[in-house]
């Protein structure tokens, strides 16, 4: 079967074209210096030693020792360590983080995330949450259980 | 008029409650998004050639945890009339019970848990490593069933994983008549992460195609029926998916292979592989093929592969384009055609 030349030419053109554009606009997004605390309420049967954090902010691990779900607190866009996690765990990008648990959520592999804009909220939302992780900029106060520091 | 009422129901109830509609969800669990994508396509087969532009489905998602062992999922698309006749469907209405720390259960239409793409893509096209969904799910595997799944994560070291479904089967389905001719498919699957970025999955599927001609994956015999077989086939598929994605590479196989009684094994293939040039942008290539063999009774007989190779680029958190140039043959009466088609895609999420 005969191949049409000109959509081929006009194709090999378009698409180099359109990647040497889209390479010239990939800027990679900076890394934001940062230490980041992650913390939960003060439970009494926390192993840290057996803790997976990063399995808690991916999404893999959705379960307490206990059996309780984790509820994960994620910087909203407008939190200061929006950047520093997303440079942690998601290559470099927060909006990264955010379509990482969007997939999760659609395929039904996580529970539903929160997002907090500053540490008070998310501290709030550790109070008022059962199985809450979440992630701040400051050392907690000692009524919450540091679980991790990230430098 | 009944989905009409659904659909009325649901926007009343997200606008009456304190839901953040624009992506993520507030603290009491719900979250609510919305998607859709238009395609603009050039396509040239033979001595035609021929250009349009085509709006998909929209979908509605819902998601909402509903205490500390119950979690809801709902997904409703519209499409309009020149696309498709039932402008409105419902394509998941799932209610989830968490049994224990590593298994559930799960009642309601579900994706088919039969490999890594039907598993983990919903119908917004956003997250859609490709365009096109594998051809295999045009012709093979079934999308979607109605049943009861019993379910399984986290498990040991390697996360091991399982799903069990039984189910009403693809002629219910097609007809919206859930479970009126009882259970007919059984789905299972089993999984693991030999490394964490790495996951491996084979499932197996089984189901009575009821009257199968009047079936809309039917397409005509390559032989005649045999004068004592009925219109009711058995069709058995396995299926085999690995997905390894990291930082800058991602790379997805799917493979099945699938018979109806008395014919011989149908296959097919599907293979991409990406690099992450950063977070936002990925180069890709993939191979994609279905092939049908003589002695088919229920799917037409021959190959029709799509090759293919695109750009995607995330021009926000949920928006994306995508543009393949895809070089498409097709050997499968009565509509043997081969072409190229420059396909470009804008979805987008809210």
């Amino acid at each position: 079967m005969k191949r049409g030349f000109g959509l081929w030419s006009l194709g090999a053109v378009f698409g180099q074209t359109m990647i040497a554009w889209l390479l010239c606009f990939a800027v990679p997004e900076s890394a934001a210096a940062a230490d980041l605390y992650i913390v939960a309420a003060k439970q009494s049967d926390v192993q840290l030693e057996a803790l997976d954090v990063d399995g808690i902010i991916t999404g893999k691990q959705r379960k307490w020792a206990n059996g309780a779900p984790i509820v994960v607190v994620l910087p909203s866009k407008d939190a200061a360590q929006f950047k520093a996690v997303g440079d942690h765990w998601f290559n470099g990008s927060g909006t990264a983080m955010q379509r990482h648990w969007l997939r999760l959520v659609f395929s039904g592999r996580a529970n539903v995330p929160i997002y907090a804009k500053t540490d008070a909220e998310v501290l709030a939302i550790l109070d008022q949450t059962a199985g809450a992780v979440g992630i701040i900029n400051e050392p907690p106060p000692e009524s919450y259980q540091l679980l991790s520091v990230i430098d | 008029m009944k989905y009409r009422a659904y659909v009325g129901a649901l926007v009343g109830v997200v606008l009456a409650s304190e839901v953040d509609a624009h992506g993520m969800a507030p603290a009491n669990g719900w979250q609510v998004n919305f998607f859709t994508h238009a395609n603009s396509i050039q396509r040239e087969e033979g001595t035609s050639k021929r250009e349009e532009f085509t709006l998909g489905e929209s979908t509605l998602f819902v998601a909402t945890t509903l205490g500390e062992r119950w979690s809801a999922i709902t997904e409703i698309t519209y499409q309009p009339k020149l696309y498709r006749d039932d402008t409105v469907k419902v394509e998941r209405l799932q209610l989830r019970y968490e049994l224990n720390d590593e298994q559930y259960f799960v009642i309601g239409k579900i994706h088919t848990p039969m490999n890594y793409w039907n598993d983990t893509y919903h119908h917004g096209r956003v997250f859609f490593p490709t365009i096109y969904r594998p051809l295999a799910f045009e012709r093979f595997i079934p999308i979607h069933d109605i049943g009861l799944r019993w379910g399984g994560r986290g498990i040991g070291e390697q996360d091991l994983f399982f799903d069990l479904v039984l189910g009403s089967g693809i002629t219910a389905e097609s007809e919206h008549e859930f479970f009126g001719n009882g259970i007919n498919s059984t789905t299972a699957s089993v999984g693991f992460y030999p490394l964490e970025d790495w996951t491996l999955q084979v499932g197996y599927y089984s189901d009575t195609l009821i009257d199968h001609e009047t079936l809309p994956g039917h397409q005509m015999h390559a032989t005649p029926m045999p004068n004592n077989m009925g219109q009711d086939l058995d069709f058995e598929l396995f299926a085999f998916s690995s997905q390894f994605e990291n930082g800058k590479f991602r790379a997805l196989t799917e493979l099945s292979v699938n018979r109806t009684e008395d014919s011989d094994w149908n296959y097919s293939i599907f293979q991409y592989g990406a690099y992450k040039v950063d977070p936002d942008l990925a180069l890709y290539a993939y191979y994609d093929m279905t092939s049908v063999d003589d002695s088919g009774l229920h799917f037409a007989v021959g190959e029709e592969i799509r090759t293919g190779v695109g750009v995607s680029y995330f021009f926000a958190t949920t928006a994306v384009v995508k543009v393949e140039l895809i070089d498409h043959e097709n050997d499968i009466l009565p509509d043997s055609k081969d072409g190229l088609e420059l396909r470009m895609q804008i979805a987008v999420g809210f």
